[in-house]
């Protein structure tokens, strides 16, 4: 949620109530979130909430808390409302189109991120976002034009956009959002607030890509692609980690024997890796982007594909795997 | 395989640069038609109108959302528009060939020139309001109005024919039939399979032509399409032809089971009308010619009109002769009247007309009345000869 939290910190600015009992509030609020007390930080914006109904900042901050909870529908109410009452401000409309998308419904998601834009033409966010729903649209319509199995396509769309959601690179990027609306306002309380929106830093910077770890990602990603190159099942299917998630409602075991059959089947394989761009997420928690090309004797492609990974023990090993 | 993807990526933007030249030049009679959206969608692209572009395609996917073509360009538009350099286009799939190949068919049509009439109907009797006329190789069913006889482009939609294309000669062999036919019947789609969609309009194939020549095969209809398509792949039947429920219902109040002929072509030329004209005013004065010598009870000169290959009801040409001069001469006049003329050049032919019309024969001693399929056939001296006649 990363992108989340970076749009509330621009919000912030927006919304300077001006009011000392409102930031105390937000702080409280901010840092029951940052331990992860979500319902105790609803409580605390509800009751702030009432005594100061328009506070955007809260409110944005409350709609950020129910997707925290896993209150969809109420959170999506919660950044609508706040569009109709500031369609001023991006943010709300670009949380909005990620709850959308998050559905699946692209077409809302879009509309969502064009009103964004239509305010604030160089939003780089919703610009961003709105690429991604593009692809995900493009995706949606190609597979509905080859009456491909349509609901694969969806999920792996939806966990793909949850998946841009956490991998932004951790830059500063609250003034990217920031610089075109909001002009020097009172600068003492944009630094109390900000302290309490930059919960983002600590697992960005907890760890740091070494040479050592990209080394070793990289050999990982290599051993993979060897693997199913060489058609070795065996090594190709160990490069998975146990809780691999196939994704599209298969188990595990299904997963493998369809794996088993395609990797085993064609007279011959080629799959290349180009490019790979490793994102360290945690300490043993990576992504890896990059071009893959495949050829067999019967059949070739060449995709965009995201594999996430897992360390343990030292190795290096695929948690869930896209083509985007 | 790499190459496929490759060509078929630059298909895809080819015949989008081809159908500019001929998307404009075509005027569906049905202006919110999904095809002719398709069209406008497609020239505004090309136009540089790519929001433009995007809301039309997004609209028409909305509307449509089985126009698996529209889906296609929509999602290459989108790919563009995400940025997609390596948009995950998989290739040399049959299916996306299909659509391609669908889409060149769709957007390289080009409307007959106005006021032309399709060379293979010769002349269209006044019992037929309306007709249809297939052109296979070109995916298209047009519908024709019959004004005085001559046929008139009403409306024209894109139709999908068998896995093996057109020419059918046995059956089993996925081959649309090449020929004239009637619609026979009209078939309900809720009492059929969800293959037929919105219903069928069985065809009277094999007809007479067929027969004589050995063609086998039955059940070519022309039917709609299952709920989770919005038309078929061009090839893609076993012998019928399909086109989207929304125009086959289109079609229904045009459509006389039992009377409405069926043109199944292997191609179609269409001329100026005048030109047509001509043709018709030559051929019809053939056919008065046979009908004013066998009324003259002039035998010899009736005889003349039917080529040395004639057969009828096992005779041939010698047997029929001996049988029309024992019959005629026995008579003390003979009329014959002729109703309700259609004359096509019958498709898939060299040089082959049918000629179907009501027959009235009265003599002193005999009257019937019957309808009559006549095949001419132009000879080596420059003459039309009977070379197959069939009452019913």
């Amino acid at each position: 949620m990363k992108r989340i939290f970076r749009v509330a910190a621009a919000v912030t600015i927006f919304a300077i109530a001006g009011s000392a009992l409102g930031a105390a509030a937000l702080d409280q609020a901010q840092s029951l979130i940052n331990s992860g007390q979500y319902q105790q930080a609803l409580t605390v914006l509800d009751s702030h909430l009432k005594q100061v109904p328009q506070d955007a900042e809260a409110r944005f901050t409350r709609a950020l808390v129910l997707v925290k909870l896993g209150r969809e529908d109420d959170a999506l109410k919660a950044f609508s409302d706040l569009t109709r009452d500031y369609p001023q401000l991006p943010e709300p409309y670009n949380n909005l189109a990620v709850l959308y998308a998050q559905r699946g419904d692209y077409e809302k998601s879009r509309d969502a991120l064009e009103a964004a834009l239509a305010t604030h033409p160089s939003y780089a966010t919703a610009h961003e976002n709105l690429g991604d729903i593009y692809a995900a649209l493009a995706s949606a319509a190609y597979n509905r034009a080859l009456m491909l199995d349509q609901d694969n396509g969806v999920v792996r769309q939806k966990l793909r956009l949850l998946e841009q959601m956490n991998t932004l690179p951790g830059e500063a990027a609250p003034a990217v959002s920031v610089a075109p609306t909001a002009p020097t306002t009172a600068p003492a309380p944009t630094i109390q607030t900000p302290a309490a929106t930059t919960p983002s830093a600590p697992p960005a910077s907890a760890t740091s890509l070494t040479p050592e770890i990209a080394e070793a990602i990289s050999q990982a990603i290599y051993d993979w692609s060897s693997a199913w190159s060489d058609q070795n099942v065996a090594a190709y299917l160990a490069s998975y980690d146990p809780g691999f998630d196939p994704g599209d409602g298969q188990t595990r075991a299904q997963w493998e024997s369809q794996r088993r059959a395609r990797v085993g089947a064609p007279g011959k394989v080629e799959v290349r890796v180009i490019n790979p761009q490793i994102d360290l997420l945690s300490a043993d928690r990576a992504q890896v982007r990059f071009i893959q090309t495949y050829e067999s004797d019967t059949y070739s492609d060449q995709v965009t594909k995201l594999l996430e990974l897992r360390q343990s023990g030292g190795q290096w090993r695929i948690t869930r795997e896209m083509v985007l | 395989m790499r190459t496929d993807k490759r060509v078929g990526r630059r298909l895809i933007a080819g015949l989008i640069a081809s159908a500019i030249c001929a998307g404009t030049a075509t005027a569906s009679a049905l202006l919110d038609h999904p095809e002719q959206r398709l069209r406008e969608a497609v020239d505004a692209m090309h136009a540089g109108r790519i929001d433009q572009a995007l809301r039309d395609l997004d609209q028409l996917v909305h509307d449509e959302p089985n126009f698996r073509l529209a889906q296609l360009l929509y999602s290459q538009m989108l790919a563009t528009r995400a940025g997609a350099v390596n948009s995950s286009f998989s290739s040399g799939d049959a299916p996306v060939d299909a659509l391609i190949e669908e889409a060149r068919l769709r957007l390289n049509t080009s409307e007959p020139p106005p006021g032309s009439v399709p060379a293979s109907i010769l002349s269209l009797s006044p019992r037929h309001q309306h007709a249809l006329l297939a052109d296979l190789p070109r995916a298209r069913l047009y519908l024709l109005e019959n004004r005085n006889g001559s046929p008139q482009v009403l409306a024209d939609f894109y139709v999908a024919m068998g896995k093996d294309g057109y020419g059918k000669q046995v059956m089993g062999d996925n081959r649309t039939p090449v020929g004239v036919y009637r619609i026979i019947n009209w078939l309900a789609g809720s009492g059929l399979p969800d293959l037929y969609g919105a219903g069928a309009f069985p065809t009277n194939y094999p007809n007479v032509w067929d027969r004589s020549l050995g063609k086998t095969g039955y059940g070519i209809w022309l039917h709609g399409v299952p709920d989770d398509t919005y038309t078929r792949a061009p090839r893609s039947s076993e012998g019928c032809v399909t086109v989207a429920n929304a125009d086959l219902l289109a079609l229904r109040s045009y459509i006389q089971p039992g009377e409405t002929p069926i043109i199944l072509s292997d191609g179609t030329s269409w001329l100026p009308a005048a030109e047509a004209a001509a043709r018709r005013a030559t051929f019809l004065a053939r056919i008065e010619s046979w009908r004013a010598a066998w009324s003259a009870k002039d035998t010899e000169a009736y005889l003349g009109f039917y080529s040395k290959t004639f057969t009828v009801d096992n005779m041939d040409l010698k047997a029929f002769s001996q049988y029309k001069r024992r019959v005629n001469g026995a008579k003390r006049y003979i009329d014959v009247t002729l109703q309700n003329l259609d004359v096509y050049l019958y498709p898939g032919e060299d040089n082959l007309v049918l000629a179907e019309f009501d027959q009235d024969y009265k003599s002193d001693s005999f009257a019937t009345e019957s309808h009559k399929q006549q095949y001419w056939r132009l000879e080596s001296d420059g003459q039309w000869r009977i070379v197959r006649e069939e009452s019913d």
